[in-house]
């Protein structure tokens, strides 16, 4: 009695970027039966309907995941908690319930706690823009994204399956890491990058109050090491929040590795400071390849 | 309550109706009909707002009020039939499914006796009161405990499932500790705290229509069951009152394919409450297999005539075997199987 997402009414829960481009995808692809989307507020409810961005839009949850086969929730991480708390009771037995949230030790953690029967997957697609909100959505965001999968143990074969379908059917690669080791993972390559650029640029603005000029100057580098700090603020609160030990730990670490460059420096070792420079350049370009 | 637009309504026509709605405090639920938008007002009280509202504006074709409100009992709510399984037998599938047995447990003779009958027969589920609700406190109430004891030895003894009423929340952890399926009779239909208590357990719910419910208030009791997160519920229709006092009750066999239509549970038909004579309790129950019905509840005594309750219409062993036979060709004629 395997469900494929060909028959599938696909239910998501908030139209932001996430959210709503992937509802554009399922619509496009034509890959499931019905595609609901679920909005905070009318307006957005309204142009994702104008746009055919979904087949249904509401501003009702319950009236959007009544009798969804798949249910995705596409807000931010600590809205998915709630979320969970209230979506159980109103789903099906055998409703899929997936999650795209930054971290996932949280609202796995919450998973365990829907009604049996229902089947949760925990998931986290890397893929994304600054740009929030539904006028930022667009078509194909996750074809080629590597797609992390947290299934519980409670979950059964045929909904990871359908899980991994899904992903798959997007272009998206399925990788499935359990929550806490995705949580520090990301922490590592994710959040601590947002705090460093966030600091970064109180570091440039301190100066800056002394010589404006330092805004005109700054150019390519500034920009790059920057970018991520213009990421929507609610929803890295969120993550920050919600990963807050995985990424402390991983700030710690990186002040350690700042606390060596300084210590170098200031000896003027420099000798040992080239060295830890040319491998740090050695890592990236290995990475790059 | 639910706005057609017009065909040709603009995207601001459609606005306009959207920001009414939420002005109202309400929630919306857009969709495409046959080639025109449907603006869903979703919301607990929405039968208070008025028609006009809406109809006056522009590009709105009409208001339609939608008069369901039960949702996870709806067909809107589950694409297909529930089918429910214990032990092995499916309730609500393509076999019909009978439960037979006395109306209540008397002795462990009289339901070992009825059991091992009416399973010859060919009946699936075995049914017994262990917890009377009579009429009159001065009559029989039922054994309780011993009851349903032997209820449990007559399953050990012939494998069959086991149905049996529950009057009072209190009593849904023993009646539980014995039971496969709980029933909540037609006076408890709207108990609400027997309901509820029922949805947060596990064990399926056979819930009878009460003797002046309509289909509504039957189908909203299911709700209640539903809502709590247990999805195993069928429903009885056993019966109506009526001006009509020549039978018991009125066996209201509309609410056969009514409920059929409106609703995905299984559909249960109880003809001997619903005719109170023995001698109806044949044809009406194959009047409910015709109408699609997916099971029936039938009272079975080995000597109706000392029955200690409803005797007038419980069938004898004998009675009951023939009738089964005849039911197989009905149930043969409107393709189901028995």
């Amino acid at each position: 009695m395997s469900k494929r997402l060909s028959d599938c009414r696909v239910t998501v829960v908030g139209l932001g970027l996430m959210g709503a481009s992937l509802c554009m995808d399922l619509i496009q692809g034509g890959l499931c039966r019905e595609v609901r989307g679920v909005a905070r507020r009318a307006e957005t409810a309204l142009r994702a309907f104008f746009t055919h961005a979904v087949d249904q839009a509401t501003t009702d949850l319950h009236t959007g995941v009544a009798g969804a086969d798949i249910v995705v929730l596409a807000t931010p991480v600590r809205t998915i908690v709630d979320l969970l708390d209230q979506v159980g009771p109103l789903l099906w037995p055998g409703t899929l319930v997936m999650d795209m949230g930054s971290t996932k030790t949280d609202i796995c953690a919450a998973m365990e706690r829907l009604p049996k029967g229902i089947q949760p997957v925990g998931g986290h697609p890397m893929a994304g823009k600054e740009q929030a909100g539904f006028a930022a959505a667009e078509p194909n965001l996750y074809r080629d994204a590597t797609w992390i999968l947290s299934p519980l143990e409670r979950t059964s074969p045929e909904a990871v399956a359908l899980a991994q379908e899904l992903v798959e059917a997007l272009g998206a690669r399925p990788v499935f890491l359990e929550p806490q080791r995705h949580d520090r993972l990301v922490a590592s390559i994710s959040h601590l990058p947002f705090l460093l650029a966030s600091g970064l640029i109180h570091a440039v603005d301190r100066l800056g109050e002394e010589d404006s000029l330092v805004w005109e100057l700054a150019a390519g580098g500034f920009r790059d090491t920057s970018r991520v700090a213009a990421s929507d603020t609610r929803m890295f609160l969120d993550i920050l929040m919600t990963n807050r030990s995985a990424v402390l730990d991983q700030l710690d670490s990186f002040c350690g590795q700042l606390d060596e460059l300084r210590r170098l420096l200031a000896d003027g070792d420099e000798a040992a400071l080239a060295a830890k420079l040319a491998h740090s350049r050695t890592l990236r370009a290995n990475w790059r390849k | 309550m639910i706005v057609v637009m017009k065909q040709d309504a603009s995207p601001q026509q459609i606005e306009a109706v959207v920001k009414r709605i939420e002005e109202l405090g309400y929630k919306i639920h857009l969709s495409r009909g046959e080639a025109r938008t449907i603006v869903g007002i979703i919301g607990a009280d929405d039968y208070l707002l008025s028609r006009d509202t809406f109809e006056v504006m522009d590009g709105v074709e009409k208001t339609v009020r939608v008069m369901q409100p039960f949702k996870v009992a709806s067909r809107d709510f589950a694409q297909e039939d529930t089918v429910i399984q214990v032990n092995g037998v499916s309730i609500g599938g393509e076999q019909l499914v009978v439960m037979a047995g006395p109306c209540s447990v008397e002795s462990r003779a009289q339901i070992l006796e009825t059991a091992h009958a009416v399973k010859e027969a060919g009946a699936h589920i075995l049914r017994g009161g262990a917890f009377k609700p009579r009429t009159s406190p001065y009559s029989f109430q039922g054994l309780g405990e011993e009851g349903l004891r032997y209820l449990a030895e007559a399953r050990e003894e012939t494998g069959l499932p086991i149905i049996t009423e529950v009057m009072s929340p209190d009593d849904v952890a023993l009646i539980g500790e014995y039971t496969d399926i709980f029933q909540v009779g037609a006076r408890n239909m709207q108990n609400y705290s027997l309901l509820k208590a029922l949805g947060k357990q596990e064990k399926p719910v056979f819930l009878k229509r009460g003797l002046s419910g309509t289909i509504q208030e039957l189908l909203m009791s299911a709700e209640y069951v539903l809502s709590q997160g247990n999805m195993q519920v069928m429903v009885c229709e056993r019966g109506i009152r009526t001006f009509e006092p020549a039978t018991r009750n009125t066996f209201d066999i509309n609410a056969i394919p009514l409920l059929q239509e409106l609703s995905h549970l299984p559909v249960i038909a109880d003809p001997a409450h619903g005719t109170g004579k023995w001698s109806l309790v044949g044809p009406v129950a194959k009047a409910a297999v015709a109408a699609g019905a997916d099971g029936l509840m039938i009272e079975v005594h080995p000597d109706p005539a000392k029955a200690w309750s409803d005797g007038a219409q419980s069938l004898t062993i004998d009675r009951f075997t023939r009738l089964m036979d005849e039911l197989r060709t009905i149930a043969q004629a409107v393709g189901r199987t028995l």
